[in-house]
């Protein structure tokens, strides 16, 4: 079989992917290279016996076909994303319970509160209800000492 | 202005199709099945087959709905999904195997029609002769020049939309497609050769 050095672009040319200068160009020579002429019809030849060949019509047996294993395919889905929430929900429950367990735990096994801790002030105060006020940080046994002895 | 429309209302369709909707995937089969069909027929050269290959390829099509994004058209997307399903089916079987030239051998048409056709008219005959032909043919050629033909014989694909579909550049569409036309040629034109 001949190989014109044209072919390349006749290929381009029957598929309309040409310039319009290239077009022109093509068509001038193919007007006198009987290879590239023969190549041409083949390629319309070969084109239409290919269209031909694809003649297989809708048919609605095989749509039902589709459908059906589609629907099967669909409860596989469909069980295992109602099986994967149900353990989607187990989980969250059971760890829901364990943080609730070791806070709980947590609560408890936690000292009572030390009251004066939370005051910012300590108030000392004696039989004749002279009050000190004296801030928390600040007091020493020196200073209750002290309290104690000049309430007189 | 129609093809936008048309666009839309598929959008539409593959959306509710995501969301469960059965109908809007029943649309969606409807409208490509025989084109899928067809693709498949070209791909696999045998009928039976190539109606496994729909079914198969439109269960995946609806398992994996959720994956295609809007960017692509929803065709192209299906072409992919359909030749690769034809690419695993020919491998799984190795049909290439069961096909050789001797078949377009001088007298091997006549040898192989002379069985069932005397009752049938001769267009007939001649028709169903050369769907094998053409069937045959493109069995023998490389997987991805039948591919690259096929988007452009059959689906009527400009060189840019081949380009988009298979990931290459327009050069390469353009020398594949001039190197499958040559291989195809090598095997066509003796039986071609009266007509040409
Ligand atoms: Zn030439």
């Amino acid at each position: 079989m001949k190989h014109c050095s044209f072919q390349r672009l006749i290929s381009s040319y029957f598929d309309g992917e040409l310039s319009s200068a290239e077009r022109l160009s093509i068509e001038q020579h193919v007007a006198h290279c009987q290879d590239c002429q023969t190549f041409l019809r083949e390629l319309h030849i070969y084109r239409h016996a290919i269209q031909e060949t694809a003649t297989l019509k809708y048919e609605p047996v095989l749509t039902r076909r589709i459908l059906e294993k589609v629907y099967e395919t669909q409860h596989g889905l469909t069980a295992w994303i109602t099986f994967e929430k149900y353990v989607r929900r187990t989980l969250i429950a059971f760890a829901i319970v364990i943080v609730i367990f070791f806070t709980a735990l947590y609560l408890m096994l936690q000292k009572p509160v030390n009251d004066y801790s939370s005051q910012q002030f300590s108030v000392i105060s004696d039989s004749s209800a002279s009050i000190f006020y004296i801030p928390q940080e600040e007091i020493t046994k020196h200073d209750i000492a002290y309290a104690v002895l000049t309430s007189d | 202005m129609k093809g936008d429309e048309e666009r839309e209302y598929e959008e539409q369709l593959i959306s509710s199709a995501k969301d469960g909707n059965v109908q809007a995937f029943e649309a969606l089969v409807r409208k490509y099945q025989k084109r899928v069909l067809n693709l498949a027929y070209l791909m696999i050269g045998d009928r039976d087959r190539a109606e496994d290959v729909t079914q198969d390829v439109f269960v995946k099509v609806y398992k994996k709905l959720h994956y295609y994004s809007k960017n692509t058209s929803f065709y192209s997307w299906l072409y992919r999904l359909t030749v690769n399903e034809c690419i695993d089916e020919l491998r799984k079987r190795k049909i290439r195997k069961v096909f050789s030239l001797d078949f377009l051998a001088e007298d091997g048409y006549e040898r192989f029609y002379s069985e069932n056709t005397s009752e049938l008219p001769t267009t007939e005959i001649y028709n169903r002769e050369q769907r094998e032909v053409i069937q045959k043919a493109l069995q023998m050629i490389s997987k991805e020049h039948r591919e690259v033909l096929l988007l452009r014989e059959y689906e009527n694909y400009g060189y840019n939309e081949i380009a988009e579909t298979l990931g290459i550049s327009v050069q390469a569409v353009k020398s594949r497609i001039f190197r499958a036309r040559q291989e195809l040629r090598v095997i066509l034109h003796r039986y071609f050769k009266d007509m040409i």
